[in-house]
């Protein structure tokens, strides 16, 4: 057999050596995706409950505490409050508190955890609510130990807010929920069915497939680019009616917390959800105030309904031409619906 | 220079060496005695060929052309060609699959056959927040039977992609990533294929049917989208 008989199959494998050793390893921080608090020590963190948060404080420290709980799990990280710290009417939220932000665990520049096969069965322990409600209670106890907080959520972080009053209705002075989800298992298995639909003909669901040849899923950098990929290419439901010229902005997605949902003490491993957060609400007596979009099809005021049932004290209030992403779309009219909510109950 | 100029100027390099050689050892493999047998095709015969289902896409179009050669003093009958993958939905250029197929005879007792091939690719994608142009190879392995009308048996194949160069759109960086670095990526991605193939002879057609599971290269499941490929086709001798 004559060597040059070898030489296609030379030639390829030099074609394969020279495509290997070549390139930026896609797995690197601040490449494709910014680092977490694990791979940079100068994104600001906080170490609570045993784990690193990514955490910014903002104003005055005597102040009374007010924290912000991003939606999600995963899918949101505090990016999205970033607009709610500006100026508007003449008030700033600066003005009265002082302002805790951070991404929970799993999510935005926060510690990661497990992988995407035990995601998959909801079974990541240290991604569970009592994980994500001991760091909650972490940084109250840091940041407010001796007054009691007051508590913003959105979405996923309005039923953190709601787990988080539930377990001490004695610490919290107020809460704003903005298009919170289901408080507890109840009314969310009502809505997990309501709204199971995937356009598998899309240009976005055929975008992210043929996108599996080029990225593979694998780690959390990848997952998180991945699924970063699928939301800005209009993957999702579009109940919600997010902007699509004001779009939602994020430090970074968390795939497997994304994956994991509410965890194994939130839901079973067929999905089933079995949460409750609501059998201490009775404790809680300050009023709360709900604010909703008018735009979204499945947070309506007919499901705050079902979650106002828990807290009779409470006052729905509209903001017009939104949808679920009113945080980062109107967060001026948030500010003065919470200025006039807190000037009441505080 | 582009590296996706080198690479392709060094994969048509390799091909030219492959059809000069075979011009001087081609000896005709068979081609007399199995006319249009199903599976691999005799030196000399041409085929163009159509197939869709779910492909890294839901229904994707593809289409081929591959032509039989013998190498080796007509040990290796092996059909090289070209495949071209599109998605349909949302047309759009920009996202494409162009490979250089390789299948080579491997081992044949009777009807029992093991065809093997390395497939050099070119895959695109334009999305929103990224571009994206991925070079790598299908590896492939068929084994099962093969008769004059009949092609039956389990696949495999295990894709890499070497090298992706990523452009980060504008909305990439203001929404997620500001210093997002452009620029080529080594091993971004892996997959497994395990699946079934049948193809049936119809005269000069060949129709075939495969599907099986595809997963990550570490075997997880992919994001939103199914764990799997399926696709029907047909293939015609010229």
């Amino acid at each position: 057999m004559k060597f040059k008989n070898f030489l296609p199959i030379l030639s390829g494998l030099a074609i394969i050596f020279l495509l290997w050793s070549c390139g930026k390893d896609p797995l690197e921080p601040n490449l494709l995706l910014p680092a977490t608090v694990d791979e940079d020590p100068n994104v600001p963190a906080v170490e609570v409950n045993g784990t690193r948060l990514h955490l910014e404080t903002f104003g005055d420290p005597s102040k009374q505490a007010i924290i912000f709980l991003h939606g999600g799990p995963g899918t949101g990280d505090y990016r999205a409050f970033g607009r709610m710290l500006e100026r508007y009417d003449g008030f700033a939220i600066t003005d009265s508190f002082f302002v805790i932000m951070y991404d929970q665990r799993g999510a935005g520049l926060s510690r990661r955890y497990g992988d995407i096969r035990a995601a998959s069965t909801y079974s990541i322990k240290e991604l569970s609510l009592d994980m994500l409600l001991k760091d909650l209670e972490g940084i109250v106890e840091k940041y407010s130990p001796n007054q009691k907080v007051i508590l913003f959520g959105h979405s996923w972080g309005g039923m953190h807010a709601i787990m988080y009053v539930n377990a001490h209705p004695d610490k919290v002075a107020a809460v704003v929920l903005s298009e919170p989800g289901s408080f507890n298992a109840t009314i969310e298995n009502e809505m997990a069915l309501a709204i199971a639909s995937t356009d598998l003909f899309g240009e976005a669901t055929n975008d992210v497939y043929w996108n599996h040849q080029n990225i593979s899923p694998d780690s959390h950098p990848m997952l998180d680019y991945s699924y970063m990929n699928g939301f800005y290419n209009g993957l999702g439901p579009d109940y919600y009616h997010f902007s699509e010229t004001d779009q939602l902005p994020i430090f970074r997605f968390g795939s497997v917390a994304s994956v994991n949902d509410l965890g194994p003490d939130g839901m079973k491993s067929d999905g089933t959800y079995t949460f409750d957060f609501t059998t201490n609400l009775d404790q809680f007596s300050t009023k709360v105030l709900f604010i909703n979009g008018d735009l979204n099809e499945v947070l309506t005021p007919e499901f705050q309904d079902k979650n106002r049932a828990y807290l009779p004290n409470s006052e729905l209030k509209m903001i017009q031409g939104v949808g679920h992403d009113l945080i980062w779309v109107k967060p001026g009219e948030h500010i003065k619906l919470m200025k006039t909510y807190f000037d009441e109950v505080l | 220079m582009n590296k996706s100029i080198i690479t392709t100027a060094l994969i048509i390099v390799s091909l030219q060496f492959c059809f000069a050689q075979n011009k001087k050892t081609a000896i005709a493999f068979d081609k007399n005695e199995h006319p249009q047998r199903s599976g691999i095709m005799a030196a000399g015969e041409h085929a163009i060929g159509f197939s869709t289902g779910i492909n890294y896409s839901i229904l994707p179009l593809q289409l081929n052309y591959k032509r039989g050669f013998n190498f080796f003093q007509g040990k290796y009958p092996i059909n090289l060609g070209i495949d071209l993958g599109i998605p349909i939905f949302a047309f759009d250029l920009k996202d494409s699959r162009i490979k250089i197929t390789t299948e080579a005879l491997l081992l044949r007792k009777s009807n029992f056959e093991i065809r093997g091939g390395v497939d050099p690719k070119i895959v695109t994608l334009n999305m929103d927040t990224e571009q994206m142009l991925s070079l790598g190879v299908d590896a492939h392995l068929f084994v099962g039977l093969t008769s004059y009308r009949w092609n039956i048996g389990a696949e495999f194949t295990f894709d890499k992609i070497f090298s992706t160069h990523i452009k980060h759109s504008a909305i990439y960086r203001e929404l997620v990533f500001s210093d997002a670095l452009d620029g080529w990526y080594k091993n971004t991605a892996s997959n497994i294929r395990i699946g079934m193939l049948i193809n049936r002879s119809l005269n000069r057609f060949n129709v075939f049917l495969n599907g099986g599971i595809s997963k990550t290269g570490k075997f997880n499941d992919y994001l939103f989208v199914p764990t799997m490929y399926a696709l029907v086709g047909v293939n015609y001798r010229l």
